[in-house]
């Protein structure tokens, strides 16, 4: 027992409870996610029931086989080959840019950092795009990985030189982002610049690809992204504490034994890596790499032990609402997920600003 | 843990120095105080002690080893930091800011140990009711002593502050500096602690640093470093100085004009 009549186990005890409760509620969303996981699946052209989907999973994981071409059969060549890959892209592309919005702006200390801001986005666009007009690719890669690699190292462009910029002296954070934003905007010039001189249908598919959709994502999408969104987001989770220590600023990191630039450099290749697999199979989704950390702040409080899996948890979540919303209002695809989660998102966002009671930033 | 400072010159471009040439021996188990007006470089100074800021010339050297050869997390188990400020972060609980301390020393599975060691000092600093309150909702008081608190579960050797005290009212600021002292005598830490505060600086430190114009000024016990004549020509104020209770007592009578 110690002088204050409060002893070292019920501080013990109380954070235990504080944490928790935390945990509770990250699990609260997990059984959100399944649940829209579920609804995901059902909704689309041909009407299939929520636990029906479910069972058809279940069938289709125990092997079960139907007459080629009946009604059994094409629910489960529907829910297995284009609802089931697209509501995975779902949840690896919102996870990933969920949790790579959080740790940019823990490692930026600032809270309008996501890769959008910071031109990694607009960037990475413009490596794919270059890629799929032009045709220039780095080394001899081929199909999406060579897209891949393009949008990587393009993304590394304007993530290494807002890094550059940090290290000057007497940078505030909103000049970081005012660094990303012209980065950002150099590069969307680019990209107009390539997309002039490609022809009408280039102009097309790139377009169309340009607007964040999961519309036509199938299980070879996957494993590219899946690989590095899963290590990339375990990594990130692993380091959580240390990201703590880099938001109290460089000089406390410092201080308390953390190498703040390669830390920080070995974020940037992580984040930039996560962002360019998932931009060059989805395209464009803004908002989610901005909004959810803060919202996921809102409920949680700042600490990067809980917030990284509350991002991978509600960053599924946001972009599995706006899709399972898209695809309700038009089934054969027309109004892309990313204007969608503007739309509801933007407002939703401004009201939990308006009412929420503490500083999260 | 005796801290030697060789010929320790800084800036941030090689045309204006911020600290030219500062030869110093800290002792160990001693507590320091390092004075002197806004912008001589007392910050820069302790800063390099820790090897946030690098030495354009010179080396500093801690326990006899130079402290650009120590790698960073074992020497943040040797030299604790209080930082001037908080700086803007994203908000945590009072118990995770101070556990960010514990960060050196550290490893899997030794949670309930730093927390328990996160507790004593709260208890000690009298501040473990904060506990579960988040840092962004204290008063500036408050954040010193939670920021003292994560500088203190390092277990360092030697302590580094930067005006540790300077947003508490005179019965804090006496508290605090008096735990410092008490760490000196009772672990033997070195304390090295940048102070405004001549009066406290007086009654608590063994030696006084009074830094000025990128150099150190003067140095000694309190006795020899607080004299009228060097808060003269270092502050340009007249002062009378009285002793009290064995130690000088600054009374300041008028600052001087400058043309």
């Amino acid at each position: 027992m110690l002088a204050s009549g409060r002893s070292d186990d019920k501080l013990v005890t109380e954070y235990r409870a504080y944490t928790l409760k935390k945990i509770a509620i990250i699990s609260g969303g997990i059984s959100l996610l399944a649940v829209l996981v579920g609804l995901s699946v059902t909704v689309g052209y041909r009407d299939i029931g929520f636990f029906q989907a479910y069972s058809i999973i279940f069938d289709h994981i125990s092997g079960a086989v139907y007459e080629y071409h009946s009604e059994e059969w094409w629910d489960d060549w529907i829910i297995c080959n284009t609802r089931l890959p697209r509501a995975i892209a779902g949840i690896v592309a919102g996870a990933g840019l969920a949790v790579s919005g959080a740790v940019m702006q823990s490692v930026m200390k600032n809270p309008l950092a996501d890769p959008y801001t910071t031109g990694i986005s607009s960037a990475a666009v413009f490596g794919v795009t270059i890629a799929m007009v032009l045709g220039i690719t780095f080394a001899d890669m081929r199909g999406q990985y060579a897209i891949v690699f393009n949008a990587f190292v393009f993304g590394m462009i304007p993530a290494l030189a807002v890094m550059g910029v940090s290290r000057m002296n007497s940078v505030s954070p909103a000049t970081l982002i005012l660094a990303g934003i012209a980065i950002s905007y150099f590069f969307s010039a680019l990209d107009t610049l390539v997309m002039t001189m490609a022809t009408a249908e280039d102009i097309k598919s790139t377009f169309l690809w340009q607007i964040g959709s999961l519309d036509g994502l199938r299980w070879m999408d996957l494993p590219i992204m899946l690989a590095i969104v899963s290590i990339g987001s375990l990594l990130t989770g692993m380091l959580s504490r240390k990201l703590n220590i880099l938001s109290a600023g460089d000089e406390s990191a410092a201080g308390l034994g953390l190498n703040v630039s390669r830390y920080r450099l070995f974020c940037l290749i992580l984040l930039s890596l996560m962002t360019a697999s998932i931009i060059s199979y989805t395209g464009i989704i803004g908002f989610v790499g901005l909004v959810v950390p803060h919202v996921c702040r809102m409920i949680l409080g700042s600490d990067n032990r809980f917030v990284l899996p509350a991002c991978a948890v509600l960053g599924p979540v946001a972009v599995l609402g706006a899709d399972i919303v898209s695809k309700t209002i038009s089934p054969m695809g027309e109004l892309p997920m990313g204007v969608i989660m503007s739309f509801i998102g933007g407002p939703l966002f401004l009201m939990l600003i308006i009412r929420q009671r503490r500083e999260v930033w | 843990m005796p801290v030697t400072a060789d010929s320790v010159s800084f800036g941030y471009n090689s045309r204006a120095l911020i600290l030219d040439g500062i030869s110093f021996e800290f002792q160990d188990g001693k507590f320091y105080a390092v004075l002197g007006p806004n912008g001589v470089g007392k910050s820069t100074f302790i800063r390099c002690i820790n090897r946030i800021l690098k030495p354009k010339e010179g080396s500093i050297l801690i326990d006899g080893k130079d402290v650009s050869e120590i790698p960073l997390k074992e020497l943040a188990k040797t030299v604790g930091y209080v930082p001037y400020s908080a700086g803007d972060s994203f908000p945590l609980t009072v118990v995770d800011t101070v556990l960010m301390g514990r960060h050196p020393r550290s490893r899997l599975g030794s949670l309930v140990k730093d927390l328990e060691k996160v507790h004593e000092v709260l208890d000690q600093l009298e501040i473990s009711d904060l506990a579960l309150r988040e840092f962004s909702s204290l008063s500036a008081g408050q954040h010193q002593k939670v920021m003292l608190a994560r500088g203190l579960v390092q277990e360092p050797e030697v302590l580094l502050l930067d005006e540790p005290t300077s947003n508490l009212d005179v019965r804090h600021q006496m508290e605090v500096t008096k735990i410092l002292r008490d760490l000196c005598v009772s672990k033997g830490i070195t304390v090295i602690m940048i102070c405004h505060d001549l009066n406290i600086a007086s009654k608590y430190a063994d030696e006084l640093i009074l830094m000025y114009d990128k150099k150190i000024f003067a140095r000694g016990t309190p006795a020899e470093v607080l004299t009228p004549d060097n808060l003269r020509a270092v502050y340009g104020v007249e002062s009378t100085v009285i002793e009290h209770n064995g130690r000088p007592c600054v009374m300041l009578d008028d600052f001087i004009k400058q043309d």
